[in-house]
């Protein structure tokens, strides 16, 4: 388990309250896991969400596979306008 | 007519005769409004080859079949001229209130010819339109012309130019309402050169609707669909300005000047801190739910006046930000207004000035070149001096003041390296490096180096060559299409709220217009209005070596961020979008059976 710090922009910050949140996970998806365990709710992504992982932009099929090493930054980004109300399953 | 006025108005400053036309049937079902009427009227009208300073170029102020009708976000209108800028197709978009005003007035369009024989503005009752003497307002900024307007014509929409398009900097705006902008191209320095300093309008007649009932019905769903959209809640909460972290996350800020991607003191430029230390209200524009325009107020004791103004959006942050290398928001604001004030566009100038401040750093100037001024990143009051001068020709503000390809080939050596245009329009805050997709519009699009062509979002962007030139089609396609309704970027940008389908329900219902309940051909008629302008550039000398990207982007890699050691790929890509088009991908030209598809062949000769 390696730690990552994940960074939560406009919308999804003012909803969990947290705009940077250190955790410990082995991947991408399983650090969304733990944040989906850590905000409820309130930590509901859309559709067309951007996920930045250090420099480069990751889609939800790189998720499973996207390990995490030491000093891994992972940008969470609502869009920056229009867009789907249709959550991601 | 319904949807439509049925009139647009002539006018020629010179012989300051002034008629009324009728909007003709075949201009609305070919070309639908906004930057399709403009496209179509310009290359009928204009000569190939007319000076664009000079009596023979025409403006032309457009507005939309949505325009005035309470859809949502249909509050801006268009402007197009030939620009003296890159000499090729010039045109703006700007928000506000005046496109509406001119439908209520009865018009579909104006356009302007000749000029006049002293400064002079034009005003529009209704059917009273007269042209005005402007001598005592030639050489008032915006704001001053925009206040004494005011208060002669209430409640009347105003659009003027300040001293930047009178002394014809070439890229000079023209002002809506004080802030709202048609920014780029050099519109405002035609209008200078055609003596012309504001035009005033007012109006109270209505827009007539097919189905008036229906319409309203769907655009009330519209309307909530756009209030109720949480991206369309952030835009109304933070403005454009939130672009500013993602950018910085991406490594796509432009710093000074495009060198890198990535400022080390973007935290003082966070949205958090604009939003909490600077915004103090929102504005909109014509019936839009979004109101992204915000204002924002200078602190005291900072050594600048304290303004309450609205903006910058994003591209003037970047611009008297970052690219300068400066991180003061207090600052940022002032410079920017300073543009309005001036009608400056802020992407250009804040470009121009990079492009000083880095050959003055690579030694292919001096101070005494420069005026004697201490240039270096950061420095405010430097950028400040170079504004005022660029603004009123002074100096060495006479060459910024012709943009950075002419600055540089006047300056030759390797200045050239460090012009960053294409086609001779300064490039936005897009870096073909991390943007692929942003980089082939840009290399392609009419009015040159343009960031409003395409979608913004890289994570909405292929990777392939052939994929990214088949959306960059697909993509201009439909915005020429937003640009002729006329609708707001941001509902139509990705990921979408409207789409086509959208308008081929609400266009039958307030037109009467079948053909437009066709997905197929409002998309062509996209496609017809780009493939004109293509062919307008084409008639003033365009060739295959002007679809391109400066040497920067093509040579130079980033050093972080997504475009780390990443340069732009452009030639597979152009070559899959010629065959898109349907463009010869030797010369770049619109193959005949195009011209034919797109009812264009006996209109391009």
């Amino acid at each position: 388990m390696t730690k990552l710090t994940v960074k939560m922009y406009t919308v999804l910050k003012e909803k969990t309250g947290a705009s940077t949140v250190e955790l410990e996970a082995e991947t991408v998806a399983e650090a969304l896991d733990k944040l989906k365990e850590k905000f409820g709710k309130k930590f509901i992504l859309g559709k067309s969400y951007i996920f930045l992982f250090n420099d480069e932009i990751i889609e939800k099929k790189d998720f499973k596979k996207t390990k995490i090493k030491k000093g891994d930054f992972l940008h969470i980004f609502p869009p920056i306008a229009g867009g789907s109300h249709v959550l991601d399953d | 007519m319904n949807g439509y006025t049925g009139k647009f108005l002539r006018v020629n400053l010179e012989t300051e005769k002034i008629t009324k036309e009728d909007t003709p049937k075949a201009l609305i079902e070919n070309f639908l409004g906004g930057d399709g009427f403009a496209i179509k009227i310009l290359y009928d009208e204009l000569k190939k080859g007319i000076d664009p300073f000079g009596l023979e170029n025409k403006i032309i102020i457009t507005t939309g079949p949505l325009t005035g009708t309470g859809w949502p976000a249909s509050g801006r209108m268009h402007m197009a001229t030939k620009s003296p800028l890159t000499g090729f197709w010039g045109e703006g978009n700007a928000g506000g209130f005046f496109g509406p005003e001119l439908k209520f007035a009865g018009y579909d369009f104006l356009l302007i010819e000749g000029k006049a024989e002293r400064p002079a503005y034009l005003s529009i009752d209704n059917d009273i339109v007269k042209i005005n003497r402007a001598d005592g307002l030639w050489g008032k900024d915006t704001r001053k012309t925009t206040l004494h307007l005011e208060k002669k014509y209430p409640q009347a929409q105003i659009l003027v130019i300040g001293q930047a398009g009178e002394n014809r900097v070439r890229y000079a705006s023209v002002i809506a309402g004080f802030h709202g902008a048609f920014g780029r191209s050099g519109l405002g320095a035609v209008w200078g050169a055609k003596n012309l300093k504001a035009i005033v309008v007012k109006g109270n007649k209505k827009i007539g609707i097919s189905q008036p009932a229906l319409f309203s019905q769907l655009a009330k769903q519209a309307e909530r669909k756009v209030l109720t959209n949480p991206q369309a809640k952030q835009l109304r909460k933070y403005g454009t300005n939130l672009l500013l972290d993602y950018k910085q996350a991406l490594g796509e800020l432009p710093t000074r000047h495009h060198t890198v991607g990535k400022f080390e003191q973007a935290d003082k430029l966070n949205i958090e801190c604009i939003s909490k230390n600077w915004t103090v209200s929102s504005r909109t524009c014509f019936a839009c739910p979004i109101a992204c325009k915000k204002i924002y107020q200078t602190k005291p004791n900072s050594g600048l006046p304290v303004i309450t103004v609205e903006g910058p959006e994003y591209h003037g942050t970047v611009f008297f930000g970052p690219n300068l290398g400066i991180a003061d928001f207090n600052f940022i604001l002032y410079a920017c207004n300073l543009c309005n004030e001036y009608g400056i566009d802020q992407v250009s100038l804040g470009s121009t000035i990079a492009f000083l401040i880095e050959c003055y750093e690579k030694g292919l100037l001096s101070k005494k070149d420069v005026d004697g001024i201490s240039l270096s990143w950061g420095n405010k009051e430097a950028v400040l001096t170079l504004v005022k001068k660029t603004v009123n020709r002074e100096g060495i503000g006479d060459l910024l003041a012709e943009g950075v390809k002419r600055a540089s080939e006047k300056l030759g050596r390797e200045s050239k390296n460090y012009a960053l245009h294409i086609k001779g329009q300064e490039i936005p805050a897009q870096d073909a490096r991390v943007n692929p997709l942003a980089g082939l519009t840009q290399a392609v699009s009419a009015r040159g180096a343009d960031h409003l062509r395409s979608s913004i979002n890289p994570s909405a962007q292929k990777t392939k060559a052939r994929d990214i030139a088949q959306q960059v089609k697909i993509d201009e396609d439909f915005y020429a299409l937003r640009d002729a309704l006329i609708v707001c970027y941001y509902t139509c940008g990705y990921p979408q709220i409207f789409t086509v389908k959208d308008f081929t329900q609400v266009l039958p219902l307030l037109t009467g217009i079948e053909i437009f309940s066709s997905e197929k051909e409002l998309m062509k008629i996209g496609e017809r209005i780009v493939n004109l302008k293509r062919a307008f550039n084409l008639r003033e000398g365009l060739t295959i070596r002007d679809d391109t990207l400066p040497k920067r982007f093509l040579r130079e890699p980033l050093f972080s961020g997504k475009g780390k050691k990443q340069i732009a790929n452009l030639k597979p890509m152009l070559k899959y979008y010629y065959e898109f088009r349907g463009w010869d991908e030797k010369t770049g030209h619109i193959k005949p059976e195009t011209l034919k598809r797109l009812d264009l062949e006996k209109i391009v000769n």
